[in-house]
């Protein structure tokens, strides 16, 4: 169960539209190491984990992460807030208005439309994890890429505070993978998956 | 004291304290028996309370739970977070 509540995690307060910016920044909505996948990813392997504990950490970070996905459609919203058609025409933007006008649609920085292949569930704890670790290390790069490529203050200070979000949550899925890993018997380290082998 | 204030600064400051606990919480989800970090909770969830009961006396409600007017349901008269004019 959810509820929502009616509040953005971390301000969001562009002045200037960018709709160039906002191809790139949509990524993190759609794209393969985005928001909705990360969500997604970790809500999802939340059955097949073994340790209450660390249910817990998924379903916090996993939370955690909608509102992540909240705050990037709001950025994409601000950007293409009030364009001109001569500013959309102009602009690398203009692809994705042919098919979503300025709607908030999921799609990759390259237009690609998001794809459930790019989350995990491999229902093996060891798996899962590492693969949530390497997950909160490749949108702290596409983080880093879009910093690259913005210039405006009100988008980059939103940006990294995101940014600073994937470097708690990958300390917090490392202390649940060294969990997970000591509760292991030693000699059956990679033979055993503690979500299946009784 | 927080009865006083404008919505906008009772808004800014449940975002400050919301992100603390959900900061805190994933902490404690690592570390449920830390001492320091539980007294911390216990800190913040009493200061939430007073700013979030004071906010909701404001009139717009910040999750479905908190609709204050009997005559009319807020939920949709209001602005959304995202649309803050500028």
């Amino acid at each position: 169960m959810w509820i929502y509540e009616r509040k953005l995690q971390y301000p969001v307060n562009i002045k200037t539209p960018n709709p160039k910016l906002a191809t790139a920044i949509i990524s993190q909505l759609g794209g393969p190491d985005g928001e909705l996948g990360a969500s997604l990813r970790y809500l999802n392997q939340r059955y097949s984990m073994p340790d209450k504990q660390i249910i817990g950490t998924l379903t916090d970070i996993g939370t955690e992460e909608l509102a992540h996905m909240e705050m990037i459609a709001s950025i994409v919203y601000q950007l293409t807030r009030n364009l001109s058609e001569k500013e959309v025409a102009q602009s690398p933007f203009a692809s994705y208005f042919v098919d979503h006008t300025t709607g908030v649609y999921p799609v990759s920085a390259a237009g690609v439309p998001f794809d459930t292949k790019y989350l995990a569930v491999k229902g093996d704890p060891i798996a899962d994890l590492n693969e949530d670790l390497a997950a909160e290390q490749k949108a702290r790069v596409t983080y880093d890429n879009i910093l690259r490529l913005a210039d405006d203050p009100d988008v980059k200070d939103v940006i990294r505070f995101l940014r600073q979000r994937e470097l708690v949550h990958y300390q917090r899925f490392a202390e649940a993978l060294n969990k997970t890993r000591d509760s292991l018997d030693a000699k059956n380290y990679y033979a055993t998956n503690p979500a299946f082998d009784k | 004291m927080e009865q006083n204030q404008s919505m906008e600064t009772l808004y800014a400051k449940l975002q400050k304290l919301d992100f603390a606990i959900v900061e805190l919480a994933l902490y404690l989800d690592s570390y449920p028996d830390n001492a320091a970090a539980l007294d911390y909770y216990q800190k913040l969830i009493a200061e939430r309370e007073a700013v979030s009961t004071a906010y909701a006396m404001g009139g717009c409600p910040m999750t479905i739970l908190d609709n204050k007017n009997p005559n009319l349901w807020e939920w949709g008269q209001r602005s959304w977070p995202w649309q803050n004019d500028v």
